[in-house]
């Protein structure tokens, strides 16, 4: 029966549907249906249905038509291209990542120093914060941070000591001298 | 200066990079900078305040941070350095807020001082002191790129010091 309807939906498709044509199916339908004992009525119902959404599929030009194959052909095209850049995406995004934090990295080396002194007295005292190790670790960067850290005594108030430091603090803080040259020569 | 007013109050800023926000007045005055240039300006002037020394991208996240924290209690005028908290503890909301490249994190440190934002520059600096924390003089220096500028006498006598604080 398909086969009947074929050559009239190609009729469809190239122009107006010749109705007579479509009732002559029709009909020759209805006898097929008849002879293979398909009610009749069912029969036109489902023949209209489809004459009526060839109707709906006229109304798109044959351009169209071409187009939507072209369009499924491009679609396809297109996820196969998707997924392929998804890829080259994902490492694009990493080479972003590593070069932005090799940028940031160089900018902190050169601007980090430009910081002021008090911001760095910050920074320290955050560090340092009852921890005389962290304390003496930056003490010892260099002469700027020398002189940061011990140009804010507050840093300095707990020292824990233990055994015989104890008692070498003690003469230490004898010999005035030595305590009182904390930050060697200023820069 | 803080009335009703001011709550509805919509403030004007302007970039280095001449870029404008927009803010309102409860947001731009965490700043303290900035609300003292509001009280100069006066509350009749429409005026957008100038910050040549913040970038859009830096003030964009300053701001976003003092959106975050608008209702915070102002704190105290003359709350003495002795009192700051020194805890290297920083808020959920910060910690995450802070999770910026370096770069980033040492303009929000430059912005929040120049603006004046004690609360944010904490942020900020505790955010390095965590990095330096228990790091070895060289590694700080390699860290930032610092010149070890300390003659081998000195280096001698500052090796002299730290077995005082190796003990610990």
């Amino acid at each position: 029966m398909m086969r009947m309807i074929k050559p009239s939906l190609d009729r469809i498709f190239n122009g107006d549907p010749p109705r007579d044509e479509v009732e002559e199916y029709l009909s020759a339908f209805i006898g097929h249906a008849e002879r293979t004992r398909i009610s009749a009525v069912q029969a036109r119902e489902d023949v209209s249905k489809v004459y009526f959404s060839c109707v709906k599929l006229a109304n798109l030009t044959v351009e169209t038509q071409y187009c939507y194959s072209g369009l499924r052909t491009i679609l396809n095209d297109l996820e196969i291209a998707r997924s392929k850049f998804a890829f080259s995406l994902e490492r694009i995004d990493k080479e972003i990542v590593a070069v932005k934090n090799y940028a940031s990295d160089i900018s902190v080396k050169t601007s980090f120093t430009l910081l002021p002194d008090e911001m760095f007295g910050i920074v320290f005292e955050f560090a340092g914060h009852q921890d005389l190790k962290s304390v003496v670790n930056i003490c010892g960067v260099c002469r700027r941070f020398r002189g940061i850290t011990l140009s804010i005594p507050r840093l300095w108030r707990f020292i824990s000591l233990r055994g015989y430091r104890i008692e070498d603090a003690f003469s230490l803080s004898q010999n005035v001298q030595s305590v009182r040259r904390p930050g060697f020569r200023s820069t | 200066m803080s009335t009703t007013e001011d709550k509805t109050r919509k403030v004007k800023l302007v970039t280095s990079d001449n870029e404008e926000f927009e803010v309102d007045w409860e947001v731009a005055t965490r700043s303290v900078l900035i609300k003292h240039m509001l009280e100069d300006i006066g509350e009749s002037e429409e005026q957008a305040i100038p910050l040549p020394n913040v970038t859009a991208n830096v003030l964009k996240k300053v701001l976003e941070w003092c959106e975050h924290h608008r209702k915070d209690p102002e704190p105290a005028p003359e709350s003495s350095d002795d009192n700051r908290k020194r805890t290297l503890e920083i808020g959920d909301w910060d910690a995450k807020f802070i999770q910026v490249d370096q770069e980033m994190l040492f303009e929000i440190i430059l912005a929040a001082n120049y603006l004046d934002i004690k609360a944010l520059l904490d942020v900020g600096c505790k955010t390095v002191a965590n990095m330096i924390k228990g790091k070895q003089p060289e590694e700080i220096r390699k860290m930032f790129n610092i010149v070890n500028d300390f003659t081998p006498e000195e280096e001698a006598q500052i090796k002299k010091e730290n077995e005082w604080a190796e003990d610990r």
